[in-house]
C-alpha cells in the first residue's frame, strides 16, 4: 500500500512538472517568423512530425474516412472494420464479433489492439473490444495497421492495429436512421472552442432494436432424456439484437486532453451455439484517459495515462437444460465487474536529433486485473452442485468458478531510431516487456523504405508482436468450467512485408508480400507446438476524382481454406475482395460497398453489397437511404474462436434503412 | 517494490529534463512545420492580387477545411500578423451563408468537397493535397528536403481572375501553364 501510494505520488510529480515547465518557457512568439522574406521561409529547415504519407511510412496502413464509409452504405463500426482489406469481422456464437486479419487464428480480439485515439480500450478478461461502443458521429477515420504494431503499441497488437481517430473541431452533426428490422439509431457529435486554447466535444449514440433471428447450425444440443444422451447437433434460430447506449466527452487544453467514454449494451443471442438457451448479455464499459504533449523545437514529449473497465455478464434461459435439469443460469463477475480493468501510464519522446534523423524513446506501466468469473443457476448456484463438471470446483455458495480473480503487472520501454539518408528511409528499434505472468520478451522491429521519387515507395518490413495470455486463456478450466493442466506463454508472431506503393495526384495503390511465422500461438487456453505459418498478397487501391472515389482491395492467404499445416486456417478464406465507390453530382450522392469472401470451413462464398442514395441540402441536411444485402445472400461465419462445426447466420436477406445527417458546418 | 524500482528512474530523468527539453533548441532557431508553411501562405499572400469584385484592401479572409499541419498552426495563432494595412483573419469552416467572405480557401488533404462551384477571386491553396482534389489547386504546399516549398497551377488562377506577381512565380517549386505563356512559369 505504502508502495503505491509512493509510485502514485512519483507520478503526480512528474505531471505537475512537465506540465507546469512547458507553459513558462512556451511564452516565446513565432511572430518574427512571419516577417522573414519568402525567399528565406523557403530556405528554413523545419522539424517535428508532419503528415506522413502512405507511401513513406514504414508500415501497412489502411485509413479510411467516416464519412466516406457511410456514402458506400456502411453504418456501423464494426462494418467499417470489415471494409478494410484483409481483415474479416467474424459473428460468432456468444455474440462476439471476432476480427481476423490476414487469416490469423483468433479466440477472442485479443490478436486485434483496439485504440481510441491511440489509447487502448479491452477487455483483460478476454481481450474483447467494444467495436460498437462509440458515437458512430464522432468518429473522423479508421486507421488499421496489418502486421504486428507492438514496439510502438504493446501487447495484443500481434495481428493488427485497428485505430479509431475521432473527430476534433467545433461543428455540430447529427444523424438519425432506421431500418427494417426496427432498430432505430440516433447519434449526435457538438464540439466547440477557442482557436488556440481550449476545446471541448460531447457525443453519444442511442440504439433500440427489435432484433430479428438469426441461424444457428451444428450447435450444442440440449441433453436427450429419450436416448439419455446429448445429440450431436442442434440446428435453429435464436433472435439477434443489440441497444445501447454510449457516450464520449472530451476536454482539451492546447495540447493537454482529457477524454472519457462510457457504454452499456444489452444484446441477445446464443451461448455456447445452444439453440435452446436464449441468452441476454449485458456489457458495461468505461475508458478514461488523460493525455498530455509538449512540442519543443526538436520534437515532442507526450505523457498518457489511461483507465478502462469492460466486462460483460450472461444471463442463459434453460441453461440447465443442458445438463439434463430444469431452470436458467448466468456467468457472472463478482463484484458486478468492478474490477475488470486495465490501467496504464507512460511517456513517450520523439526526439529529432538531426534534420533527417529522429529517435523515439518510451515507457509504460500496465496493470491489469480481474475479479471471479463464475457459472451459477437462477437462484445462485444451488443446482449447479448436480450438474457439475467433473472436476470442477464447488463455490460455497453453489455455482462454480471460471475464472479465478487475478492481477498482471506489464512493464515494457521501448527505443527506435528514423532515419533519412538521401532516398533510403531505415526505422529500427524494440519493445523490452517484462510481464509478471508471462516473462521477459524482446520484441524488434525494422523497416527500409526506399522512395524511387516523390510517388513511389517500395518497402521492407520486419516486426515482431508480443501476445501475454489473457485471464480467460491462463484460467484453469475451459468454458464449462472442467480443470485443465494450462502452462501458458507468451506468444510471438513475426511478419515480413516488401510493399510496393505508389501515389500520385489522384491514384494510391499498394501491392504487399507478406509472410508470416507464429511461435507458440495461444489457442483454447494452449501454446501452439508448432510454427504457424501464412504467405498472401495484398492490393489496396484508391482513385479519386474532385466527383467521384473508388476505393478497395483484394487479399490473397496462400494456407487459407485448408491448404495450411494447421487446423486454424481451415476457417479463413484464401481471398477478400472490398471494393466501394462514391460519385457525387450536385446534391446527389451515390455509393455502393461490396464485401466479399471466399469459402471457408462450412461455409460458401459470399458477397455483401450495400447501395446508398443520399442528397444533401444547402443547409446542411442530407437525406439517405441504403438498401443492404442487395444480392439477398446467406452470408455465414464459421466457429473461428472454437474451431468446431457450428455456423452462424449473420446476414441472410435484403434490408433497408433511410434516415437523415445533419452538419451545421461542411 | 519492483513498480517503484522501475519507475523512479524515469521519474528523476523527467524532473531533471523537463525544464530543459525547451530551451535546448534555442540556440539553433528551428521551427515546426506547421508553423513554417502558415509564414509561407502569409508570404504568398504578399504577391497576391484579387480582382476588384473581391475586395481585398481592408481585410483579408482566410477559411480552411479539413486538417493540416499549416492549418492547425494557423488555428493556433492568437492573431494573424497584417499584411501592410490589410488585417488578416482566419475562419476555419465557413458555413454556407459566409462562405463568400473568404479570400483564400485553405484545404487539408483530408477535406472532401465539391469545389466546382468556387465563386471567382478565391485563391484556393493546398496543404499536402497530394491525392484530394486533383488538378483543382492552384498552390500546393509541400514538403521538400525539410523544407516547406510550393507549386503554383496557373490555369487555375487566371480562371478566377486572381493575380499573382512574377517574383512569385519565380520562387516556385513548380509553375505550371499549359494554355498561357507567363513569366516565370518555367513550363
Amino acid at each position: 500500500m505504502v508502495l503505491r501510494v509512493h509510485l502514485r505520488w512519483n507520478v503526480a510529480v512528474v505531471w505537475v512538472c512537465l506540465v507546469a515547465c512547458p507553459l513558462i518557457v512556451n511564452a516565446q512568439t513565432d511572430h518574427k517568423l512571419f516577417n522573414l522574406p519568402l525567399k528565406q521561409l523557403l530556405n528554413i529547415s523545419v522539424v517535428s512530425k508532419q503528415s506522413e504519407s502512405i507511401a513513406q511510412s514504414p508500415g501497412v496502413v489502411s485509413t479510411y474516412e467516416a464519412r466516406q464509409l457511410e456514402l458506400m452504405g456502411l453504418n456501423t463500426l464494426a462494418e467499417f472494420v470489415h471494409f478494410v482489406p484483409g481483415v474479416e469481422v467474424n459473428e460468432q456464437s456468444g455474440r462476439l464479433s471476432i476480427v481476423q486479419m490476414r487469416g490469423l487464428p483468433a479466440t477472442s480480439n485479443q490478436k486485434v489492439l483496439f485504440m481510441v485515439d491511440g489509447v487502448p480500450y479491452w477487455m483483460p478478461e478476454n481481450g474483447e473490444f467494444p467495436l460498437y461502443g462509440l458515437p458512430i458521429q464522432a468518429i473522423e477515420k479508421i486507421e488499421v495497421i496489418r502486421g504486428p504494431g507492438s514496439v510502438v503499441y504493446g501487447t495484443n497488437a500481434s495481428a493488427g492495429v485497428i485505430n479509431v481517430i475521432l473527430r476534433r473541431e467545433s461543428n455540430l452533426a447529427w444523424r438519425i436512421y432506421g431500418d427494417n428490422n426496427e432498430r432505430r439509431n440516433t447519434s449526435v457529435f457538438a464540439g466547440a472552442g477557442s482557436k488556440n486554447d481550449w476545446w471541448a466535444d460531447v457525443a453519444g449514440e442511442i440504439q433500440h432494436d427489435k432484433g430479428y433471428d438469426y441461424q444457428v447450425e451444428n450447435g450444442f444440443a440440449p441433453f436427450d432424456f429419450g436416448c439419455f444422451c446429448f445429440p450431436e447437433t442442434a440446428f435453429g434460430t435464436v433472435m439477434r439484437q443489440r441497444e445501447h447506449t454510449s457516450f464520449l466527452t472530451r476536454l482539451g487544453y492546447k495540447t493537454l486532453s482529457l477524454s472519457a467514454q462510457t457504454l452499456m449494451a444489452t444484446e441477445t443471442g446464443d451461448n455456447s451455439a445452444s439453440v435452446s438457451t436464449p441468452t441476454e448479455f449485458q456489457s458495461e464499459g468505461t475508458l478514461l484517459a488523460l493525455n498530455y504533449r509538449h512540442d519543443f523545437d526538436q520534437g515532442e514529449l507526450t505523457l498518457f495515462s489511461d483507465w478502462n473497465r469492460y466486462y460483460r455478464d450472461v444471463e442463459i434461459e434453460n441453461l440447465l437444460a443442458l445438463f439434463g435439469l430444469p431452470g436458467d443460469g448466468g456467468i457472472y463477475f463478482d463484484n458486478q465487474g468492478a474490477d475488470n480493468t486495465r490501467f496504464r501510464n507512460g511517456l513517450s519522446l520523439d526526439w529529432n536529433v538531426a534534420s533527417s534523423t529522429s529517435v523515439l524513446f518510451g515507457a509504460e506501466y500496465e496493470e491489469r486485473s480481474t475479479e471471479n468469473k463464475a457459472f451459477y443457476d437462477e437462484v445462485g448456484g444451488a443446482n449447479l452442485g448436480v450438474a457439475l463438471p467433473p472436476g470442477a470446483t464447488l463455490r460455497p455458495d453453489g455455482s462454480f468458478l471460471l475464472v479465478e480473480e487475478d492481477r498482471i503487472y506489464e512493464k515494457s520501454a521501448f527505443a527506435q531510431l528514423d532515419t533519412q539518408v538521401d532516398a533510403w528511409r531505415l526505422v529500427f528499434g524494440a519493445r523490452y516487456v517484462n510481464n509478471s505472468d508471462a516473462g521477459d520478451a524482446l520484441s524488434p522491429r525494422g523497416s527500409i523504405v526506399y522512395s524511387f521519387n516523390d510517388t513511389e515507395s517500395l518497402k521492407l518490413l520486419y516486426s515482431e508482436g508480443f501476445n501475454s495470455p489473457t485471464f480467460r486463456q491462463s484460467a484453469a478450466t475451459n468454458n464449462q468450467g472442467v480443470p485443465l493442466n494450462r502452462d501458458i506463454k507468451a506468444e510471438t508472431i513475426r511478419t515480413w512485408d516488401l510493399a510496393y506503393t505508389r501515389t500520385d495526384d489522384n491514384l494510391h495503390y499498394v501491392v504487399n508480400l507478406f509472410h508470416i511465422e507464429a511461435l507458440d500461438l495461444i489457442r483454447r487456453g494452449e501454446n501452439s507446438s508448432a510454427v504457424i505459418e501464412r504467405n498472401g498478397l495484398e492490393f489496396e487501391l484508391r482513385k479519386q476524382t474532385p466527383v467521384s472515389q473508388l476505393l478497395g482491395g483484394v487479399s490473397y492467404i496462400h494456407e487459407a481454406n485448408g491448404h495450411g499445416d494447421d487446423v486454424d486456417s481451415d476457417y479463413a478464406s484464401r481471398w477478400l475482395l472490398k471494393l466501394g465507390g462514391i460519385y457525387h453530382h450536385e446534391a446527389h450522392r451515390w455509393g455502393a460497398s461490396l464485401r466479399s469472401a471466399g469459402p471457408r470451413e462450412g461455409v460458401d462464398a459470399y458477397h455483401l453489397l450495400n447501395l446508398n442514395y443520399g442528397y444533401a441540402f444547402n443547409s446542411g441536411l442530407k437525406l439517405f437511404g441504403t438498401v443492404t444485402n442487395v444480392l439477398s445472400d446467406n452470408v455465414r461465419h464459421p466457429d473461428v474462436a472454437n474451431n468446431d462445426a457450428v455456423v452462424i447466420g449473420a446476414q441472410d436477406d435484403i434490408g433497408f434503412l433511410v434516415g437523415f445527417r445533419y452538419q451545421l458546418r461542411p | 517494490m519492483s513498480k517503484l524500482r522501475f519507475f523512479r528512474p524515469f521519474a528523476m530523468w523527467l524532473f531533471c529534463m523537463a525544464p530543459v527539453l525547451p530551451v535546448g533548441g534555442q540556440a539553433e532557431e528551428r521551427y515546426s512545420d506547421g508553423m513554417v508553411r502558415a509564414a509561407v501562405i502569409l508570404g504568398i499572400l504578399r504577391f497576391t492580387d484579387w480582382p476588384e469584385s473581391r475586395d481585398a484592401t481592408a481585410t483579408l479572409q482566410i477559411c480552411s477545411l479539413g486538417r493540416s499541419p499549416a492549418i492547425e498552426a494557423i488555428g493556433n495563432l492568437e492573431s494573424l500578423p497584417s499584411i501592410g494595412e490589410t488585417s488578416v483573419v482566419h475562419q476555419d469552416k465557413p458555413t454556407a451563408n459566409n462562405f463568400g467572405d473568404c479570400h483564400v480557401l485553405l484545404i487539408g488533404s483530408d477535406a472532401f468537397t465539391d469545389v466546382s462551384a468556387w465563386p471567382l477571386g478565391l485563391l484556393l491553396i493546398c496543404d499536402e493535397c497530394d491525392v484530394a482534389l486533383a488538378e483543382q489547386w492552384m498552390i500546393n504546399l509541400m514538403r521538400i528536403d525539410n523544407r516547406i516549398q510550393f507549386e503554383v497551377n496557373m490555369d487555375r488562377v487566371l480562371e478566377k481572375k486572381i493575380s499573382l506577381g512574377a517574383s512569385l512565380l519565380e520562387l516556385a517549386a513548380r509553375c505550371s501553364a499549359k494554355q498561357n505563356q507567363i513569366r516565370g512559369c518555367d513550363d
